[in-house]
């Protein structure tokens, strides 16, 4: 464990400092798609519009970088007037939710899963999973929205308003759609994960014998299979939790949910809305929303893999080997 | 008969019927897929482009599924939509497949100092959202984003895990008695390789390609919601005065693609939802085929599993005395 540890600790070393220069060079190298009214493109400078790229003598890329760097180091990220903090908080408020539903659901979806009689996956249950693990997000969500849209114009639901906010912010109903399309596959994929584990693990032998000594399918499932398929779980909540953290670029622009995958979507697009032209090739958000998107993914790949290797000591022998 | 791996029949139904309509659905279509009918009537009701209303579907026989919002035949330019989708599918991930394959083979075989570093590539790769990466790739120069531009971005990362899969594998294998014996019996290195290693990574070929045939489909699919698909676009105006500038300006992809039919649901939501939704669906059924073939494969592989393939070579072989 302590050299997984060791490992990570140092990829994030590397990682930081290599996705934040990715971020801050790709940001001033990269042509943003902006179009004016006449249909022709429109190049950014340090968040300004400007009508002639290279008009002004420009010093060269390393020596702003060294500069930025500097300034960085002397508490001044050039992130005065964006609140990134805001931004994260409010992504954390929705992973958090979200995470705790896959946590939850994952597993206990892949326990119900199972066929008690011939201790395999019900065939329903792959088609389920199946399904579940291909409905992108998006197509779910804008779903969601059109018949809820469909719904308000039938009269369907009162006149108060839409039967769940389709869009906006709030640590309320408003997070009613946004978990739900952020769970939905990765809880589907850890429950296939998990049911077909289990169902490795029910063949063998000694849950043969166990049922023979007599014990009932949830002590079988509680103190011999699961035990032996939870670390493998654990893993695969880690990657699972990483499709939710990716599925923040789609979703929250989607719901408006003003947070980090948002931001991001607002420094690549020009969505023309409110104060997004501030965003748009932002070299100074670029170079610190990549690391911090970086770092994240880590995390959460890394404690559930900690944790698994902590609860099962096989699992380390067996990547050692 | 009992269908003993249906996600395998399914898997391969569905995959069947989408390759079908790339190869004949531009044949079978009704209508020319660009051409407009802006003033269509049926029933005594004119349909038209803007600001007439939009055909819906179900509403004439001749346009079953209904018109875009410039009103053309939805469902001729689905059938023209699957071809181009398919191959782009294709191409990137037999590339994905290709590359992690290759190197994972390599690596397995003779390179066991360099397995570090595809290691790190991977703890690398799961720190970044491959959508992130494909968006970046795409949106560095989005005028210049032709399809060797796409292969990149759908190609960068996606091969790594296959290649880690690969190379696990045939390190597996390499510690197997038999290829002790060989090498006792003096067979050459690549003797070794070719005629006891290879043979058992090749039947894991179609199990990779449908996984990553499912993971390119899901990345073009969320590209295409962002508006980053590939082909040019024009500018369809439609004049409601004879005279003066054009009263409506929308931007238009020229040829039918998934993707691009995904694009633009919001500017859609109020005059043809229809058109996301239908290929929406269209992609779904795509990526439930995938993950259904790419189930039933594993399922295939699988030595515990009473498979298709070992039951017909146990009927055909005789019976042991």
């Amino acid at each position: 464990m302590l050299r997984l540890l060791m490992r990570r600790v140092l990829l994030l070393l590397l990682l930081v400092p290599l996705l934040n220069a990715a971020g801050y060079v790709y940001a001033m190298r990269a042509q943003p798609l902006v179009y004016d009214s006449f249909g022709k493109v429109v190049h950014f400078q340090d968040g300004q519009m400007v009508t002639h790229v290279g008009a002004v003598e420009q010093p060269s890329l390393t020596s702003q970088y060294v500069d930025y760097l500097r300034q960085g180091l002397a508490g001044d990220w050039g992130l005065d007037r964006i609140p990134v903090r805001r931004f994260a908080l409010a992504s954390g408020q929705l992973l958090g939710i979200t995470l705790l539903v896959v946590v939850l659901l994952g597993p206990l979806c892949g326990l119900l899963a199972l066929n008690r009689r011939t201790r395999r996956v019900r065939p329903s249950a792959v088609s389920l999973f199946a399904l579940g693990s291909s409905l992108p997000g998006f197509f779910l969500a804008t779903l969601a929205m059109w018949l809820l849209v469909v719904g308000k114009r039938q009269g369907w639901y009162t006149a108060r308003g839409y039967l769940i906010p389709i869009q906006g912010m709030g640590f309320d109903k408003h997070m009613i759609l946004p978990v739900a399309v952020l769970a939905l596959r990765p809880v589907m994929y850890v429950a296939g994960v998990t049911a077909g584990l289990l169902e490795h693990e029910l063949q063998q032998d000694y849950v043969q014998v166990a049922r023979s000594k007599g014990l009932r399918w949830g002590q079988v499932l509680r103190r011999h299979a699961f035990p032996n398929v939870r670390a493998t779980t654990l893993v695969a909540l880690g990657q699972a939790l990483q499709f939710v953290i990716g599925g923040l670029i789609l979703i929250e622009p989607l719901f408006d949910w003003r947070g980090i995958g948002w931001l991001l979507v607002a420094v690549f697009f020009d969505n023309r809305r409110s104060y997004a032209n501030e965003f748009i090739m932002n070299e100074h958000l670029l170079a610190v929303l990549l690391p911090l998107f970086g770092v994240v993914m880590l995390l959460v790949d890394t404690l559930p893999r900690v944790l698994a290797y902590a609860l099962d000591t096989r699992l380390e022998q067996r990547s050692h080997a | 008969m009992k269908l003993q791996n249906r996600p395998l029949f399914f898997g391969a139904l569905i995959a069947a019927v989408i390759v079908f309509l790339a190869l004949f659905g531009p044949s079978l279509a009704p209508h020319d897929p660009m051409a407009t009918n802006r003033s269509f009537v049926y029933a005594g009701v004119s349909y038209g482009g803007p600001p007439l209303r939009a055909l819906p579907p179900l509403t004439s026989p001749e346009f079953p599924l209904g018109h875009d919002r410039i009103s053309r035949d939805v469902l001729s330019r689905l059938l023209w939509a699957v071809r181009p989708t398919l191959l782009l599918c294709g191409m990137a991930a037999v590339l994905r497949m290709l590359i992690g394959v290759g190197v994972g083979l390599l690596i397995g075989a003779f390179g066991s100092r360099l397995a570090g570093l595809v290691d790190l590539l991977l703890s690398l790769s799961g720190a970044i959202p491959s959508l992130l990466l494909a968006m970046a790739v795409v949106l560095f120069r989005p005028n210049a984003a032709g399809l060797p531009l796409f292969l990149v971005a759908l190609t960068a990362l996606g091969w790594i895990p296959t290649a880690v899969l690969v190379q696990n594998r045939v390190r597996l294998i390499m510690r197997s008695p038999f290829i002790e014996s060989a090498v006792a019996v003096g067979q050459r290195r690549w003797g070794i390789f070719t005629r006891h290693v290879m043979p058992q990574i090749w039947p894991l070929v179609p199990l990779l390609l449908a996984s990553e045939l499912s993971a390119v489909t899901l990345l073009i699919a969320e590209l295409g919601y962002l508006g980053l698909y590939l082909g040019g676009a024009f500018i369809y105006a439609d004049y409601v005065s004879d005279f003066g500038p054009p009263d409506f300006l929308i931007p238009q992809q020229s040829r039918p693609e998934l993707g691009q039919m995904l694009s633009d649901f919001f500017g859609q939501l109020n005059r043809t939802p229809w058109e996301p939704i239908f290929a929406g669906v269209l992609v779904v059924l795509m990526l439930i085929g995938w993950t259904l073939l790419s189930e039933g494969l594993r399922r295939e592989l699988d030595v515990t599993r009473p498979g298709l393939w070992r039951r017909w070579r146990a009927r055909r072989s005789p019976p042991s005395r």
